[in-house]
């Protein structure tokens, strides 16, 4: 794994003034990942009581970065695993740190020419390629590791 | 949990129940059973989403593949009332100018 990944997690495993909601190694299997996210959902709502607009969001949001590692960054290896981080701040900021055992991808080129569909004709839209734009709409922060393997995401959790 | 249940159809469409969660667990029966009741339509798909309670990209990507067959048919695919925040991720990946957006409530 990266330097710069390993910085990344043991980052985020030594948040010292967050609360510890999660940390698990996740096999490349699509069960597994619906199961985990339920998991990290029902810890998420003990801890700070979200709503049903915060949940969704939070779901997708994890969704999102867990197909894309074990889709995209993981390429459904069942040997590769994704190491998921889950913390909250002051109970207030959610931050999710996923990372895979991919070689990484180009950041720029994944923010940059992405256009809202929009902006296509429908026969020669792409299936895929929204995970990400989604989850730069639903959270307050995104921040990638150099490699591009591991992602740490924070949304706000006040009342709306 | 997901179902997929065919309605009535009539007139120039056919209707498409959407119910539960489409997850990454759920898609490839979504996408299955969805492409199933294409076939070679060449009416519009009606896809009720008024039970719909989640969706992601996976699920997104699905209904853009429908889109793309549909159109192959000369048919089209219409969306038909989303809760909102289903509708917000429409909105977020610009497919809600893509789809025909319908909300009879």
């Amino acid at each position: 794994m990266a330097r710069q990944t390993e910085d990344m997690l043991s980052m985020s495993v030594n948040q010292k003034e967050g609360i510890k909601i999660y940390s698990e190694m996740i096999n490349s299997d699509a069960y597994e990942v619906c199961r985990e996210v339920k998991i990290i959902l029902n810890r998420i709502e003990m801890i700070s009581g979200i709503d049903a607009d915060q949940q969704f969001d939070i779901k997708v949001i994890l969704s999102e970065l867990l197909q894309n590692a074990i889709r995209h960054g993981n390429a459904m290896d069942s040997n590769k695993k994704v190491r998921v981080d889950v913390w909250i701040q002051d109970n207030r900021e959610l931050f999710i740190c996923v990372a895979d055992q991919g070689p990484g991808f180009d950041v720029k080129h994944a923010f940059g020419g992405r256009k809202k569909s929009a902006d296509c004709d429908a026969l020669s839209m792409d299936e895929s390629g929204r995970g990400l734009l989604i989850v730069q709409n639903l959270c307050d922060d995104i921040q990638f590791n150099s490699a591009g393997n591991a992602i740490t995401v924070k949304k706000r959790l006040d009342k709306h | 949990m997901f179902e997929l249940v065919l309605g009535n159809s009539g007139g120039n469409e056919k209707l498409v129940f959407l119910r539960g969660e489409i997850d990454i667990y759920s898609a490839p029966d979504f996408r299955e059973n969805l492409f199933q009741a294409i076939g070679d339509c060449k009416e519009d798909i009606v896809l009720d989403c008024s039970e719909l309670s989640y969706i992601d990209s996976m699920g997104l990507g699905i209904m853009v593949a429908a889109l793309k067959r549909a159109k192959q048919n000369d048919s089209n695919v219409r969306i038909r009332n989303p809760k909102p925040n289903v509708k917000k991720l429409f909105k977020i990946t610009g497919l809600d100018k893509v789809f025909i957006m319908e909300d009879s409530k």
